[in-house]
């Protein structure tokens, strides 16, 4: 072979045997065992070690056992003998030599011939003749210059195995080296893995290490079985006993484990044939049972077997399992059923699993379940059917799988519509339209919630008459257009109330309070803290997540930054305590937006980096991408356009101003500081701008006024603008960077002044230090070059010194607890400081360990001194 | 992943390559918890200018490692690397000099 096999945590065994190696080239033979499980990797350290001879200038020879089941005499022997090209030996051999003359023959051979290594491999299949003359030249080693290379697997030598009296025979040999060979760690997995798109800890958990196993899997490159495990399996499993077979067979069908008595009823009496399992390495016991070695070659065996015996094997277990208590063992009879091909069990199971799994918040198990229970499809009457796909639906969208959802929803309203059930047909066009929200198709949805209400409205009012109404104001609500929003959401409230649909009435109670408190009409929000508290108490938590999410961003759209950070922390608390990843991620990216308009990029960027990584929903991807664009804009970073680009892409596809409004902003900005593709920003500015101004979105009107009038497109019609943005545009640089600093956004100060034409020159000069302190060094250089060009003298260049004022990017909400840590507060106390609960505050400094790298707040708050985090920044 | 130069700028000049091995090596170690890998940095002859060539996954990890590490980040650039065995014949086991008047001969021809 032309390439170098990597070997990963074999230094040791290939030291040893270069060692050996060396000794045979100076006339010092030895006999080197190589044991491991089968697929460990023996052969890889063979062709490892005939390189290393080659390379050491001596001759190598290599043999191997078949695995016959009756094995050649001298199998091995003849084949080493062959290649080396003896002739004499040869001719001995396929004489009909007693055992003297074999061994004198190769003694011959090895004490004339010059250093070599002799590899012979898999030694358990060995025959008795080649074990023997093993056995006499492994004592008489050090008498030539020969390494012999022996492996085996050593999980399959019983004690009657006559490969072990061999080795039992060697052992008192001085010349023998005795090594093994262990599975992998999942360090080394991981390394193997890295080139592949798979799970580490999954491949290792899968094949526990076992190498040969591992390349397979990632050389088949979809994570199910490759054929090369599967056949070597197979030939292990072939020559065992018949017994022992049927016990592997019975127990290929079973997943995980299987308790022994299971195994006792499908085949009886088979107590020696389980013993031939283990001892043969095949089956490993535990606490609970029986289980295979290795997933693979339980998912190998399986394979292999007839279907319709394994249908038999399967309806066997299933009925064992029905005389089990049934809630325990419900997914195990589940699948069973199913492999049984046993619809009547399937419908009768499945759903049951469902509707538990879903429960426990195990949505995505449930949607199997119920998937596994609508392929029994012609069992069903169509109303069941339809009724089972919108269940499964459900289960997807509660699983963050709305394009599946859709799919679902798609074929029950087939159903519904052919069956005539309009109110079935109303209730999932709007669930539809939730969906195709999720999926950032913003057009479609408003359709869909549409045709709903046009479907419900012609009945008599009901249920999913209030629910699509609901749904309706929603839409409304998510563009804020507050007319459309009162068009809808009132009337849900009252046909809720009406009808007594607990949820739905506070849903729609909820979005009202909402609004109510975006548009600012809710002071202090307390009405919608007194939802909150009913939905709480009603225990619809769902409600309570969504309105959490709601005041928070409320807060953040009024740049009301404490009230922000404290409820973004107490609705993430919520929400992860409750397992609502969906709103998480809309979160964390309004975290983002926070850490951004406060000045601190790192956390910004931090922030929404992770919410790239790990959330798909289009509202919250375009939210990010736009902090982060920004961000790199800011800083001069690359990637600014990908992560822009991308963001008005999504947001206009989305056709919300929550999205475009922010995404247009950022990408004006950039454009200005970046001097790059400023007309098409421009173009779509104005866009935004028109129906910011429609929505009375004051601050974003400011934004996007402000950035226009700096890119020297200045609009003349304006609306209501919020106080620091009006303050800029009037002329008072001054008034509104006080402004900007009483709201708490230090860049905005600093650009404010910066920017502006009639200011001093100190002033403008300490702006554009305070852009270069916050780590915004493109904005600073591009207002500075416009300064020096406009002829304003000494403007700071860069920052001279390097600082590094928050070097672990902490947040700002974590540089608080520090400082609270600092003062020897205790958990309950900085929990009462921050208004948060003591479950917020511990998980702030958890996140504060993790980044200082220490374990104790006595060390944090050390180390956070020395760096000059409280009081005394270092000189600059 | 994509590469990025780094250009930093020290007050105090740069030590040595014996004196600042375990600094880099620190360096090295903290990054690799990152993804971000250092390939290669060259420092001016007057020590007080540094610049660094980065495979990272994106210019903020390249920040956070160099926070971590406490050195100064002045600019970031997404390069692409060049190199002369892109472009000589042979398989680049070839000195470059000698790559090199192979390719001169050629045009003489």
């Amino acid at each position: 072979m032309a390439f170098e096999e990597l070997l990963l945590e074999r230094d040791g065994a290939l030291g040893a045997i270069g060692a050996c190696l060396a000794q045979a080239a100076s006339g010092m033979g030895s006999v080197v065992l190589i044991g491991g499980e089968a697929g460990v990797g023996k052969s890889a350290v063979c062709r490892a070690a005939v390189r290393d001879a080659a390379r050491r200038g001596l001759a190598t020879w290599s043999g191997a056992c078949d695995a016959l089941s009756t094995p050649q005499p001298l199998g091995p022997f003849l084949e080493v003998a062959a290649q080396a090209g003896e002739g004499a030996v040869l001719d001995v051999l396929r004489g009909a030599p007693n055992g003297h003359e074999v061994m004198a023959s190769f003694v011959k051979w090895f004490k004339l011939g010059g250093p070599s290594l002799l590899v012979l491999e898999d030694l358990h299949w060995a025959d008795e003749a080649s074990l023997d003359l093993l056995r006499q030249l492994g004592r008489r080693a050090q008498s030539w210059p020969v390494v012999l290379l022996v492996t085996y697997r050593d999980d399959e030598l019983d004690e009657w195995h006559p490969l072990r009296r061999a080795l039992g025979d060697l052992s008192g040999g001085e010349r023998l080296v005795r090594l093994v060979l262990y599975p992998l760690s999942p360090a080394a997995v991981a390394t193997l893995a890295a080139e592949h798109d798979v799970d580490a800890q999954a491949l290792f958990r899968l094949t526990e290490g076992n190498p040969f196993f591992v390349t397979e899997v990632l050389a088949s490159g979809d994570g199910l079985l490759p054929p090369a495990v599967r056949d070597a399996v197979l030939a292990r499993a072939a020559r065992l006993s018949r017994p022992a077979r049927e016990v592997l067979e019975a127990m290929a069908v079973i997943p995980l484990r299987a308790e022994i008595e299971l195994l006792g009823s499908l085949c009886p009496g088979s107590e020696r044939a389980i013993e031939e399992c283990q001892r043969k390495g095949m089956l490993v016991s535990d606490n609970t049972g029986l289980r295979f070695r290795h997933e693979l070659a339980r998912t190998a065996i399986e394979s292999d077997l007839v279907a319709s015996k394994a249908v038999q094997l399967h309806r066997k277990v299933l009925a064992w399992l029905r005389n089990r208590e049934e809630a325990q063992v419900l997914p195990r009879l589940v699948h069973h059923a199913v492999a049984a091909g046993d619809a009547g069990s399937v419908l009768e199971l499945a759903p049951r699993a469902a509707a538990r799994a879903s429960a426990l918040g195990a949505h995505r198990e449930a949607a199997a379940y119920y998937g596994a229970a609508v392929l029994c499809a012609n069992q069903l009457g169509l109303a069941e059917l339809a009724n089972l796909l919108c269940l499964q639906a459900r289960e997807c969208h509660r699983s963050d799988e709305p394009a599946a959802a859709l799919n679902l929803y798609k074929r029950a309203l087939a159903i519904w519509d052919g069956l005539g059930n309009t109110a079935r047909v109303g209730e999932t066009l709007s669930r539809m339209a939730n969906c195709l929200t999720k999926l950032g198709r913003g057009a479609e949805a408003l359709e869909a919630a549409d045709r709903a209400l046009v479907v419900l409205e012609a009945l008599p009012p009901g249920k999913e008459l209030a629910q699509a109404l609901l749904t309706r104001g929603g839409h409304a609500m998510r563009r804020s257009d507050h007319e459309d929003f009162l068009r809808y959401t009132p009337r849900a409230l009252c046909l809720a109330e009406e009808l007594g649909d607990q949820g739905v009435a506070l849903g729609a109670l909820m979005n009202l309070r909402s609004m109510a408190f975006y548009r600012g009409e809710d002071p202090g929000g307390q009405l919608l803290n007194e939802a909150i508290g009913r939905a709480r108490d009603a225990g619809m938590v769902e409600h309570v997540a969504v309105a959490m999410m709601n005041l928070a961003n409320a807060h953040l759209q009024a740049r009301d930054h404490g009230a922000a950070a404290s409820s973004l922390d107490a609705a993430i608390a919520y929400n992860d305590q409750y397992g609502f990843d969906v709103f998480v991620g809309a979160m964390r990216a309004d975290r983002a937006r926070l850490a951004l308009e406060t000045g601190d990029l790192t956390a910004a960027a931090g922030e929404a980096t992770e919410v790239l990584r790990r959330y798909q929903a289009a509202e919250t991807r375009a939210s990010a991408l736009a902090v982060l664009g920004l961000v790199r804009a800011r800083r001069g970073d690359p990637g600014v356009w990908e992560a822009l680009d991308e963001a008005c892409r999504i947001a206009e596809r989305a056709e919300e101003v929550q999205s475009l409004g922010p995404a247009a902003a950022a990408r004006l900005e950039a454009a200005v500081l970046l001097s790059a593709g400023l007309e098409g920003a421009v173009g779509l500015a104005i866009t935004a701008l028109r129906v910011a101004q429609e929505r009375s979105f004051t601050w974003l009107c400011g934004e996007l006024h402000t950035w226009l009038e700096r890119a020297g497109r200045p609009q003349r019609v304006r609306s209501e603008l919020a106080l620091p943005w009006r303050l800029e545009l009037d002329g008072d640089p001054c008034g509104a960077a006080e402004a900007w600093r009483m709201v708490g956004c230090p860049y905005e100060a600093a650009m404010a002044v910066a920017c502006a034409k009639q200011v001093g020159d100190d002033a403008r000069r300490a702006a554009v230090r305070e852009l270069h302190a916050l780590g915004a060094g493109q904005a600073a250089s591009q207002v500075s070059r416009r300064l020096r060009d406009l002829g304003v003298r000494q403007v700071p260049r860069g920052a001279r010194r390097a600082t590094a004022a928050n070097p672990w990017r902490l947040t700002a909400r974590e540089t608080e607890v520090l400082g609270l840590l600092a003062r020897r507060q205790s958990t309950s106390e900085m929990a009462a400081a921050l208004v948060v609960s003591p479950r917020t505050v511990e998980h702030h400094v958890a996140a504060i360990f993790d980044k200082l790298g220490v374990h104790t707040r006595h060390d944090a708050v050390q180390l956070a001194g020395a760096r000059g985090v409280f009081g005394t920044a270092p000189e600059r | 992943m994509p590469r990025y130069l780094v250009e930093r700028t020290f007050d105090d000049r740069l030590e040595g390559q014996a004196a600042a091995a375990a600094r880099w090596r620190r360096v090295v170690c903290s990054n690799a918890r990152l993804e971000v890998t250092w390939l290669h940095s060259y420092v001016s002859a007057d020590r007080h200018r540094m610049i660094c060539l980065y495979e990272a996954p994106s210019p903020e990890a390249v920040r956070h490692a160099a926070a971590i590490s406490q050195l100064p980040v002045g600019s970031i650039t997404e390069v692409l690397v060049l190199d002369p065995f892109a472009y000589l014949p042979g398989d680049g086991t070839r000195s470059v000099a000698a790559a090199t008047e192979d390719i001169q001969k050629e045009t003489l021809e």
